[in-house]
């Protein structure tokens, strides 16, 4: 990996619910806009059946976008949701000048095609194997939306699909900044996407009541980043939100007598991205919170980062973004990744106090209403099942600086 | 600053294997999968885990006798008693792969935040998915701990828990090229010193539904998987896990390890071309090899054996062909080929893995094993592909082809592991 490789972000956009672009979810963030819409229906599974009773935020896809795309009557939604999100900062026509065997595709999802892997099993054991759409099969894999979405745009580097649950954003964006540093390629579109389906829904549910968690919203979304050597993208005098400065990954593997608690883990695995970034916890200015209404998770990065808090002098902005547009799963990461390099005004956090310990909302209670602020956001992604990513971005267009 | 043995010529640390461990339609355990593919043991066989009736075939590479609880102590058994059969495979050749590294009481002291997992794999715990849409469809509902046991993410972290490893944990479910993901991020991590030690491979069972999709896209060959032949009809599913356990080579030295080879390089590629077929104009999968040997910092000359990706389907056998003949020239024609899918079937995530095992021992066992069912040669098809016996080798470098749905394609270099740099 090399030193002198600088890896920046130069590109961005997202599909929420909110609306079909970044400007208008940066916009639409400090005005709470209610995101409940109808669930997307399985044939063959009755809705009342599942227990589901309340909806997901669902997309709204631009189906003019796909007129002129070959098969794309059988595009899955996850390449749909992601072509959405990156149609809006690039196309094949923008990146034809460019070397395409030296740009990659890394996307993180959690349950990536799950509809269409559903839908395939349904009409297998309805129709039997006669009944199966061969053209459906390829999409039941989970590396189809990265695959298409290198089909569409004619990208042919290195092609990468991660699916570590609501780390996936992260862990992608991470995989394909080694991509660059490790100068397997000199770009990665990085994407983040996650459908809504009624498994996902019927599995947060009985999983999380299971487990007696109750307060998780799943939301539909998509968010994709380009990352691009520094130098190539000051060369071409691109547009240059910030730099992804460093990264650190980690595991809980649960409870033992030796082990660390996930709290422990946490905060080390955060103190260790600065340390990868090269910069003191004291440079870091905001920090955009993991936390998502699950009890044991949230209350470990909390409790996390007010010892990160308290040992520090400085007060930071804490940005809690699924508290406001809902757990969008595999796409969260790269969504928090893009409102930390765009540093918007983000109003005051709801339902903190009760999992902060104490001591911390004595002394930084107060300042949890704020905006992004400070050169280095710290950006955490933590799973319901263990895993902590943690990633240091540095905001800002550098183009003023190096120049 | 100076280099030492343990760097590369780049300066990064050098990435050895120390450990492995196989669950196959062959024989479990590496030295009884080796020793198979050595002898041409063919691991097709009659289905017998769901019914085929429906099907225009019956065969598949199925694993068998695999008893979980001899893999495992009580505590593991109980935790994992309920788990999907790939978490049990990969738990399973995890456990062996570890025992074969003598990793067992360094596990114990070591700093477990640098040792993590990554696995390939292509279609997950696809049985557990299959009974929980059956329940939502049919009259009951299914269990609400079922779902957990379906995620992707379940399967690195169940080896981890089993472990328990505090270092990066990843699931890369690219299909078919998986195991050389999980192979190359792994070393990459060691590498750049993010992780000492990484528990790496891939893994997938086999379900009517796996069977179905590929059987209507009519890839299954009704009884024999030829890859290479002339009357090749296609592949044969099948099943299992390999893990590697990859060791920097200065933490393997001092804490004595056998080691079996050492990872040169890979490369990553897309063919950005259809998700089914394959480039025919080869163009990927080219470059994935170049990447390859760019990545080693090696030419191409060095190559004494390729394992293919030869999964027995037209279309593949004839572009890898002719993929190889782009890469060596004339020089193709001396290099001899093993597609050990004739035997094993196209064990999908556990496929890389599986050809990066092979890898080691054609490198330290000095034969290579044949490509089996070999009768007819094919004028696309007319490299040398160890027809129907294995053969003794010369091995110093292995070049090993991994390719997946999507136009996902790998090239994995490993080679003779030597005190200096070859």
């Amino acid at each position: 990996m090399s030193d002198a490789i600088n890896v920046v972000c130069t590109g961005m956009g997202v599909l929420t619910p909110f609306d079909e672009s970044l400007e208008h979810l940066l916009t639409a963030l400090p005005m709470r806009k209610p995101l409940t819409s109808s669930i997307g229906s399985v044939p063959g599974i009755s809705e009342n059946r599942t227990g589901i009773d309340s909806g997901w935020g669902s997309c709204s896809i631009p189906g003019k976008l796909f007129s002129d795309i070959q098969g794309s009557k059988y595009l899955d939604k996850c390449t749909k949701l992601l072509y959405s999100a990156v149609s809006q900062f690039l196309t094949r026509k923008d990146i034809e000048g460019e070397n395409a065997e030296k740009i990659g595709i890394s996307v993180g999802t959690a349950f990536s095609t799950i509809k269409d892997y559903i839908d395939f099993i349904l009409s297998f054991e309805k129709d039997g194997f006669r009944g199966l759409n061969p053209m459906l099969f390829p999409n039941i894999v989970h590396n189809c939306p990265a695959s298409q979405l290198a089909i569409i745009l004619k990208i042919s580097g290195a092609n990468l699909t991660l699916t570590n649950g609501f780390c996936s954003g992260l862990d992608a964006l991470t995989a394909g900044f080694e991509l660059i540093k490790n100068s397997r390629v000199t770009s990665v579109i990085v994407g983040g996407v996650e459908e809504n389906s009624l498994y996902s829904s019927t599995g947060f549910h009985h999983c999380l009541r299971h487990c007696e968690h109750s307060s998780l919203y799943p939301v539909e979304a998509a968010g994709v980043i380009r990352l691009e050597e520094e130098s190539a993208a000051l060369e071409r005098n691109a547009v240059i939100y910030g730099r992804i400065s460093g990264y650190a990954q980690s595991f809980f593997p649960g409870m033992n007598r030796d082990d660390i608690s996930w709290s422990e883990l946490i905060e080390n695995t955060s103190y260790k991205a600065t340390e990868s970034a090269k910069i003191s916890f004291d440079e870091v200015g905001s920090i955009s919170l993991s936390i998502n209404g699950l009890m044991s998770p949230d209350k470990a990065e909390l409790k996390a980062v007010g010892r990160m808090l308290q040992s520090s002098k400085k007060p930071r902005a804490l940005i809690a973004l699924k508290k406001l547009i809902g757990e969008t799963s595999g796409a969260s990461g790269i969504l928090q990744t893009i409102v930390a390099l765009r540093k918007p005004m983000i109003p005051l956090q709801q339902h903190y106090h009760d999992c902060l310990p104490e001591e911390f909302t004595r002394k930084h209670g107060e300042r949890l209403a704020d905006t992004m602020e400070g050169k280095y956001a710290l950006i955490n992604n933590i799973n319901w099942e263990g895993n902590v990513t943690s990633l240091i971005v540095e905001a800002g267009d550098l183009r003023k600086s190096v120049n | 600053m100076k280099k030492t043995k343990y760097q590369d010529l780049r300066g990064r640390r050098r990435v050895v294997v120390t450990g492995m461990g196989v669950i196959s339609p062959v024989g479990h355990g590496h030295q009884q999968f080796w020793e198979s593919l050595v002898n041409g043991k063919n691991g097709g066989a009659k289905v017998v885990s769901f019914d085929t009736s429906p099907f225009r075939s019956n065969v598949a590479c199925e694993v068998k006798d695999f008893d979980f609880n001899k893999y495992c102590d009580e505590n593991t058994r109980n935790k994992f008693s309920n788990a999907g059969r790939a978490s049990q495979f990969a738990i399973a050749a995890a456990n062996l792969a570890v025992k074969d590294a003598n990793l067992g009481n360094w596990l114990d002291t070591c700093d477990r935040s640098r040792v993590g997992v990554i696995l390939g794999t292509t279609m997950g715990e696809v049985q557990i998915l299959h009974e929980i849409v059956r329940s939502l469809a049919g009259s009951g509902m299914p269990e609400s701990t079922i779902y957990q046991h379906y995620v992707l993410h379940n399967l690195p972290q169940s080896v981890a828990r089993h472990f328990r490893l505090q270092g990066p944990c990843s699931i890369v479910p690219t299909a078919c090229a998986s195991g050389n993901y999980a192979i190359g991020m792994g070393c990459d991590l060691i590498r750049n010193n993010k992780a000492e030690t990484m528990i790496v491979g891939g893994v997938d069972p086999i379900d009517s539904i796996v069977f179905a999709g590929f059987s209507r896209i009519f890839s299954v060959a009704p009884e024999l998987c030829q890859p290479f032949d002339k009357n090749r009809k296609g592949l044969l599913v099948g099943e299992g896990s390999a893990i590697l356990i990859l060791e920097s080579l200065e933490g393997a030295v001092n804490r004595s390890a056998k080691i079996y080879a050492e990872i040169a390089g890979y490369g990553l590629s897309c063919d950005a071309y259809h998700m089914t077929n394959p480039d025919p104009n080869v163009k990927g999968t080219y470059n994935a090899a170049i990447a390859a040997f760019e990545d080693a910092n090696l030419s191409v000359s060095r190559v004494d054996a390729i394992i293919a990706h030869g999964t027995g389907t037209p279309a593949n056998d004839r572009t890898e062909t002719r993929m190889i003949k782009k890469l060596f020239g004339d020089e193709a024609y001396k290099i001899p080929i093993t597609a050990n899918k004739s035997m094993i079937g196209h064990t999908m995530g556990g496929a890389a893995a599986m050809n990066a095992v092979t890898a080691c021992h054609i490198l330290s066992d000095g034969y290579i094993p044949p490509t089996i069912n070999y009768q007819t040669k094919d004028s696309e098809c007319d490299l040398d592909y160890v027809p129907n016996e294995a053969r003794k080798i010369k091995a110093n470098l292995v070049l090993s082809n991994a390719f997946a749905f999507g136009g996902n394609n790998t090239a994995m270099l490993i080679k003779k592991y030597e005190e200096t740099i070859l």
